[in-house]
């Protein structure tokens, strides 16, 4: 069952923005005099109105430009962002072949082949000079790979990984972001 | 359409279109990707809006735009434990920024409008943060005005609820009432 002041309520939006025509202003006018009930109704109405009329004004990025996008431009859609994850997989992926590989040559590191079993591995017939020049060459590889993964793909593959990631990939990861810095400014 | 007009709409209407976006989705990434569907849609579709209706098309579509987005994303939170890209970029951009100069009135009732439905976010948004009267709205939206009316009466029951939880309150005015 509806309260009396049900219909009244229902008025107090368009009252509290002068937008009520005079007959019905009037008759919410005469009862708000005698209802309590109804007068903290329009009170949280005004409050309303105050918090909400005055939220700041938020500024967008740059506006788009008449021309700005291609023909075949798509914005961020939950289908393009698939894509960009499933681009940015593959980079993340081809870094952690890397890593592998890094994890198998670098001496200390859990992965790594200690110089008293190298006998028996397949690295055995590497030379130091050689293991040295493949671990630069990989170092080179993580920074590169490193510097294709977007700021926010960076970021969420450290998130993702956190302190498993090793200390090689996120010293290029974190030389990468630098060195992007650099170039945007 | 003439692009001086288009430019002119971008640029008066996108920061308030964005603001108003970003108060129903309270995400910025989100907002931003509505704002630049909206004005892309626009573009895409040259006269096929008169250009009198273009603010109340793109209201429309903003409105529009943010009930799917909070859709998609009801419908990426279930899907948990896979790879979850919008996530990531969630996670990339930080935590959720509160928007500035925001009083703490302001983002405790934005937070508490997070428990309405998006539409009616929107509708409370449309009325007292871009000013359109009732009858605007309902048009806007192709609503009946009592349907508008009705959703804001609501929306302000719940949010007492929301903000004003106590139960002692509650019970002095179903005796007075």
């Amino acid at each position: 069952m509806k309260s009396p002041c049900h219909d009244m309520e229902l008025l107090l939006t368009e009252y509290a923005a002068g937008e009520l025509p005079a007959p019905d202003r009037d008759t919410v006018a005469e009862h708000l005099a005698i209802c309590a009930n109804c007068r903290s109704e329009l009170q949280r109405e005004l409050t309303l109105r105050d918090l909400l009329g005055s939220l700041p004004l938020q500024q967008a990025s740059p506006p788009v430009q008449p021309g700005a996008y291609p023909a075949n431009h798509r914005t961020a859609t939950p289908a393009s962002r698939l894509q960009r994850w499933l681009s940015a997989s593959a980079g993340i992926a081809a870094v952690l072949v890397l890593v592998l590989l890094a994890g198998r040559f670098s001496p200390g590191t859990p992965g790594a082949v200690e110089p008293a079993t190298r006998s028996a591995a397949p690295t055995a017939e590497w030379t130091a000079e050689e293991i040295e020049e493949a671990q630069q060459e990989i170092a080179y590889s993580l920074q590169l790979t490193a510097r294709l993964l977007k700021k926010g793909e960076r970021t969420g593959f450290h998130q993702v990984f956190g302190e498993k990631l090793p200390r090689v990939l996120s010293d290029s990861l974190r030389k990468s972001f630098h060195t992007n810095q650099g170039d945007q400014g | 359409m003439d692009p001086q007009y288009l430019q002119h709409h971008l640029t008066e209407q996108r920061d308030r279109l964005y603001s108003a976006a970003l108060y129903v989705l309270r995400n910025e990434q989100d907002a931003e990707d509505v704002i630049q569907e909206a004005f892309l849609r626009l573009w895409k579709f040259p006269g096929r809006i008169e250009s009198g209706k273009i603010p109340a098309w793109l209201r429309r579509v903003v409105h529009n735009l943010c009930i799917d987005q909070t859709r998609r994303r009801k419908t990426q939170a279930k899907h948990l434990g896979r790879p979850d890209p919008y996530a990531l970029e969630c996670l990339a951009a930080g935590p959720e920024r509160r928007p500035d100069e925001l009083s703490a009135e302001q983002d405790e009732l934005l937070a508490a409008m997070e428990a309405l439905a998006p539409e009616t976010r929107s509708i409370l948004v449309m009325h007292y943060f871009q000013g359109m009267k009732l009858v605007e709205i309902a048009e806007v939206l192709d609503l009946n005005p009592s349907t508008v009316k009705v959703r804001i009466h609501r929306a302000r029951r719940s949010l007492r609820r929301e903000l004003e939880p106590q139960p002692e309150a509650f019970a002095a005015r179903q005796e007075t009432g």
